[in-house]
Order: structure tokens, then sequence, then C-alpha cells
């Protein structure tokens, strides 16, 4: 190490006490300890060795030429089989494999050796039939029920759960709960629409003449004697102390405008009417 | 990287050299990474355990170790934090605070055979176990092993002031500790 006297000297600049100090660590290491570690560290390392020895391995560089290898053998047509090798049909034999063919390479020999044609045939006509078969036994059940295994199928249940009788079930409502509040509040609203229809229509059939003045006129009359009302009108214009002539307004008509008016109504009618409301000598027949 | 140290790694290169110069290489440095570990964990077994790990991981990474840094820096690297990983799995293992780690070690040193109340060395050594981690690591490193501040800031990755300021802190701990017991 170098600079030895600098950090020693740095030490007396700090603390002088601690500079003063034996700089030897006072711990013992157990003899021949130094002797012996190289050894110990090498038997380790052995171990590890051999662990990593019982782990799968990849040889080196395999995976550097993997994908290159790949593309050769598929470009020579490396996956037709062999007749050897798969234990093909007749016609596969002389295609010799890549191994057989002397082959360097002998990453993935086992699928070098299988063919891409599946070995297995199916019955001829076997899958224009699939479909029409499955149509017809889509209805045709292979399984049955015993004779009379519906019937007493509900007394078997209620047996076996100990009820005598089945208690009728709850009906649900199958409104849902929001659904069934909007109902209950159409119901109120119409009963507030007609309970003020029904008061409206109290009011108006109980306070009309009131409200018109000819009922509170009427009333207020009643109180008033008869020689107060003899004087009133007595002062009052004399038109209005005439006795009220009929509502019917005077018009002037003579006697073609009374035939023009009468003339569509039949003489048996005119008879009638004036057998029943006076001297037949007044009307004009047509 | 000294030439005695280049050519070893030459050596560890060779298939067939491997093993001799990774012995060489232990023997060189075992008992320096030795007492840097002891000072830090205190007893004999646990420092024999954490040395063989800085060793066999030596092995595995020696192979990949770039010559831009001195071998020597390196291995202090590896052994200070093989040292602190030790610690750290002691503490969770008996979940104990960082105090009573310390507490903790300083049992340790107190129950050696060897162990001294009246002389300065042990006191120096209880001391040194009053100090924080990094504290620990700085002043030992540069008061038993001597070693300058531009290698330290490479061994721990922390800068050449920061270190001398952990160090000042250090000395005056001691300082503190040796005057009042």
């Amino acid at each position: 190490m170098n600079g030895i006297s600098e950090i020693l000297e740095e030490l007396r600049l700090l603390s002088a006490p601690v500079a003063a100090i034996s700089r030897r660590t006072p711990y013992e290491v157990p003899e021949g300890y130094f002797t012996n570690f190289p050894g110990l560290v090498l038997l380790r390392v052995a171990a590890q060795e051999d662990v990593k020895s019982l782990i799968y391995r990849v040889p080196e560089g395999y995976f550097d030429g993997f994908a290159q290898g790949v593309l050769d053998r598929i470009k020579a047509g490396a996956m037709t089989p062999s007749a050897s090798d798969a234990g093909l049909a007749p016609e596969y034999a002389g295609t010799p494999s890549p191994i057989e063919a002397g082959a360097p390479d002998p990453v993935s020999a086992i699928l070098t050796g299988v063919g891409r044609v599946t070995p297995y045939q199916a019955p001829e006509g076997y899958f224009e039939e699939l479909s029409p078969l499955l149509a017809v036994l889509r209805d045709q059940n292979p399984y049955a029920a015993p004779v009379g295994y519906f019937e007493h199928l509900p007394d078997t249940i209620v047996s076996k759960t100990g009820q005598k009788t089945i208690a009728p079930a709850k009906i649900i409502s199958l409104g849902s709960r929001a659904a069934r509040s909007m109902a209950w509040m159409k119901y109120s609203a119409a009963a507030v629409v007609a309970g003020l229809i029904l008061t409206v229509g109290w009011f108006r059939w109980h306070t009309a003449p009131t409200e018109n003045g000819t009922g509170k006129s009427t009333i207020e009359l009643a109180k008033v004697s008869d020689q107060e009302l003899q004087g009133f009108l007595k002062d009052q214009d004399t038109t209005l102390a005439q006795p009220l002539s009929n509502t019917t307004a005077n018009i002037d008509m003579n006697d073609t405008d009374l035939k023009t008016l009468l003339g569509d109504i039949p003489d048996g009618e005119l008879k009638q009417y004036m057998e029943e409301h006076g001297g037949a000598s007044d009307i004009a027949t047509n | 990287m000294t030439i005695q140290d280049t050519e070893l790694l030459l050596q560890f290169r060779d298939p067939e050299k491997k093993e001799k110069a990774f012995t060489a290489i232990i023997r060189k440095y075992q008992e320096k990474l030795y007492w840097h570990i002891r000072r830090m964990v205190v007893e004999h077994e646990d420092a024999n355990d954490v040395l063989q790990n800085v060793f066999i991981r030596v092995w595995n990474g020696l192979e990949n170790f770039r010559e831009d840094s001195q071998l020597y820096t390196w291995l202090y690297r590896i052994a200070t934090n093989e040292c602190l990983s030790y610690l750290e799995q002691q503490k969770r293992k008996s979940s104990v605070s960082f105090d009573e780690m310390e507490a903790g070690l300083s049992n340790k040193i107190v129950a050696d055979k060897h162990f001294d109340p009246n002389k300065l060395e042990w006191k120096l050594q209880l001391a040194i176990q009053q100090l924080p981690e990094k504290q620990r690591v700085v002043f030992t490193l540069r008061y038993y092993d001597e070693m300058p501040y531009e290698e330290m800031s490479r061994v721990l990755d922390t800068s050449e002031g920061a270190l001398k300021a952990s160090y000042h802190h250090a000395v005056k701990k001691i300082e503190d500790y040796i005057l009042n017991h």
C-alpha cells in the first residue's frame, strides 16, 4: 500500500488517542486455517461444478446455427419420411431419411423420420355420410326410463323429503321493486287527481248561484219587507215599474212572410195545431 | 493492475492452469480479505463462511472480470458486499433491529476467550461496532487496510469527499468511545 505515512498523519491530526492504539487486530485464527483454506474453496467449487453437470446442458454453439440448420433441412425436403423409419406404406419406400442419407446434423432426428401424411385411414364415404347420420341419430334417444317412473316420481320425492303435502309456492311478482314502486306512484297520482276533480266539482255545484249574484240577491231580498220593496219600486224608473212582457222579441211580419214560413208545413198538421191552440180563422192555410 | 495479477488472470483463462491460478489468487488475498471480513462479522465461523462465498463468487465471475480495474479492488468490493449481505441476512433471521445487531456483535467480542477489556485494541473493536455500517466499513478499510480514498471510492461506489467525511466522523466517534469507556 502507498501513503501509509499519509494515513497515519491524517489520523494523528484527527485523533491522537486513536492514532496511538495498536493496529493489530486482537482476534485469533485457528492454526493452519489459511493453509487449508484454498483446498476448502476448491472442494466447494468442485461440488458446484458437479451440480452443474447434472443439469441439462446444450452443446456449445448449438443455438447459433439452429435456425439456419432447420431452414436448410426444409429446403432439402428433409421432412419426407422413409419407410424404414416410420414403418409407413410401401409407397414411401426408397425415400431415404436425412439420417440414412448421411445428413451431418443430428438435430431433431426423430421428427425427421416422421412423415407429414397421417397413417390412419377413414372408411370410404365416411365424411359424406357423417352429417345425415347425425341428423337421424339426434331424434333417436337410446336411453329409456322404467315404466311408470314419471307417474311415481313426485310421490317418491315427497316421501324422501318427509313432507306429506307440498306447500304452494310463494308467488313473487315478476316486476322489479322499482317497477312496483312506480305503480304505487301512479295509483297515488290518480287518486290525487280524482280527489281534486271531486272537490272542485262539489264547490262549483254548491257555490255557482252565489258566485253569479242571483242566489245572493235572493237571500238578501228575503230579508227586505214587502213595504220597503213597494216603496223602492215606486221610486224607480217607470219602465222598470211596468210589468215585464214576454221575453220574445216583437217581429213585424205580413201575410206573405207568414205564408212563406208556413208553406212547408202540411195542412193536416196546421189544423191539428189550431184545434189545440186557438181559432182556425187566425191561421192562413196553404 | 500488477503484473502478477495480470499473469494470474491469463492462467485462469487457460483451462489447464485454471485451478492452479485460482489457488494462487486465494493464497495471495485470503488473509487480507479474511481480516476485513472478520472485523465486520467478529466471529471466525462467520468470517470463514463469508470468505468461502467470496471466493466462490470470484471463481464464477473471474472469466468475465474486466481488467480496467484492479483485481484487488474487485475482490474487496465482493468481500464488502458479501459482508453486508451476510449481516443483513442475520438481522432478518433473528428479526432484530440495527441497534440490537450492534449489541449482538459487541457481545460476541466480549465473549471471545482472548478478550481483555483493559487492552486498547479490544476497546477499539468495541468502539468500531458502535459505528453505523457505512462508517464501519470506511474506517476499517482506511485504518487497517490502509486503502487510499481513490481506491475506496471504487470499492464502495462513493465519492472521495463523502468517504473522507465518513472517516472523520468515525474517528471522532471512536475517540469519544475510547475516552469515555
